[in-house]
């Protein structure tokens, strides 16, 4: 869940985004604030594993796109991570 | 202080600064400074390939080597002797080396004289035992000994050959002991750190350090025992003889038949040991068993132990050495 791969394929899932939306929107959604090294770190591997995209940027400022691959991975992720929800939640009411 | 992280770009691979560093300054610039966070995921990014961890080996190295450098050398004199009758080499070597000639030896050379202070001296007979070096081959045979003088390590070296006797001293050699070891200690440091920097290094370790811990909390909960030893030159021993013995101090039970271990050491030389939770008790268990033997002639007298042996020993030792607290 804090894993900032999972994290910046939420974001993106949303919308295109540059480094500072993807921040302050990951801050929003998960009150997680990842550090600009990290955040980095974390578009270098996805951008390697094919899951993201850069977009051509108006200034120095590039966003950043889902490819189908990233879709496709984070609809995987989220998934396991829904089973796990749905589990404890289940697992919560019975208690 | 932005201007700080701007700056640790520059501990990014020139390939990463040439794709991200334009956009990641940007970032930078409307960001509050996180220095750490920067040199961290710079680092992490750098261990990825090959150039990092190989400078953090050479690095480590490099530092074993200042250690070595600075630390107060160790020197090895070695004398190489001719054997007359190499066949029970090592056998003699365990009688010439008892406890009560290595305790002659150390009073009279003044050796280990901070270790005496602070510890028993059954522990700085384990020291001395470990400083000592016998090498046996079918001719000759070389005794060494380890001391920071050359002087002191060579005069050690020949009173151990002469106690080990049955051969002529041909040659001694006092040297600087080799820096490999600290050497190679510091470049697996390298090696641990620059894992540890990368994120899958950094995975392996969380795992390799939580088996550790649960090692050393299992060590730690497993029962403490000692274990007295004694050496004797004598007729083969009888099991059942020395339990009657040591049942007599302990009682009879399981434990005691655990308890007991006889080892050849060398041809005709056997050490016979104890283990019992009650350090004295091993001890005096161990006597009786040497008083229920006849016709055998006692190397080494029972031990008084004074540290722990078996699994706990391994958990007393790395808390001892990280807390400074006495264990057993």
């Amino acid at each position: 869940m804090s894993d900032p791969t999972f994290l910046v394929l939420a974001s993106l899932a949303g919308e295109d985004r540059h480094g500072y939306a993807m921040i302050e929107d990951i801050a929003r959604f998960s009150s997680i604030r990842l550090g600009p090294g990290t955040l980095y770190g974390a578009i270098a591997r996805l951008e390697e594993r094919g899951w993201i995209r850069p977009l051509p940027g108006d200034d120095r400022r590039r966003p950043y796109t889902l490819t189908a691959a990233g879709r496709e991975e984070f609809e995987r992720r989220l998934a396991g991570l829904q089973a796990v929800v749905r589990t404890g939640a289940r697992r919560l009411k019975r208690v | 202080m932005k201007r700080l992280s701007r700056w640790l770009i520059r501990l990014y691979p020139m390939a990463w600064r040439a794709r991200y560093g334009e956009e990641f300054q940007a970032l930078l610039e409307e960001m509050d400074d996180r220095p750490f966070d920067v040199t961290k995921a710079a680092l992490a990014e750098r261990a990825r390939g090959w150039r990092v961890p190989l400078a953090a080996v050479l690095g480590g190295i490099a530092l074993g080597l200042l250690y070595w450098a600075a630390m107060p050398p160790v020197h090895e004199a070695k004398v190489q002797m001719k054997l007359r009758n190499p066949a029970d080499a090592r056998q003699r070597a365990i009688q010439a080396f008892n406890r009560r000639t290595l305790a002659e030896t150390i009073v009279a050379r003044d050796l280990y004289l901070e270790e005496r202070r602070q510890q028993p001296m059954e522990d700085v007979l384990e020291r001395m035992r470990r400083d000592i070096r016998l090498e046996v081959s079918p001719q000759a045979a070389t005794v060494g000994f380890l001391h920071e003088s050359p002087f002191v390590a060579e005069r050690v070296a020949r009173n151990l050959a002469d106690a080990l006797g049955g051969g002529d001293a041909t040659e001694t050699v006092a040297g600087r002991r080799s820096a490999w070891i600290p050497a190679s200690w510091g470049g697996l440091a390298g090696l641990v750190g620059s894992l540890f920097l990368s994120a899958r290094g950094r995975r392996q370790l969380r795992v390799a350090g939580t088996a550790l811990l649960l090692c050393i909390l299992a060590s730690l909960a497993y029962p403490s025992s000692y274990r007295s030893e004694a050496v004797i030159r004598g007729a083969a021993v009888d099991p059942e003889v020395l339990a009657a013995a040591v049942a007599s101090e302990v009682g009879e039970s399981s434990r005691l038949r655990r308890g007991i271990e006889i080892e050849q050491v060398a041809r005709g030389i056997l050490r016979i040991a104890y283990r019992d939770r009650d350090r004295f008790r091993a001890q005096r268990a161990v006597a009786l068993m040497l008083t229920s033997m006849d016709g055998v002639e006692v190397i080494d007298q029972p031990s008084l132990p004074h540290r722990t042996v078996g699994p706990a020993a391994f958990g007393h030792t790395v808390v001892r050495r990280l807390t400074g607290l006495h264990l057993p």
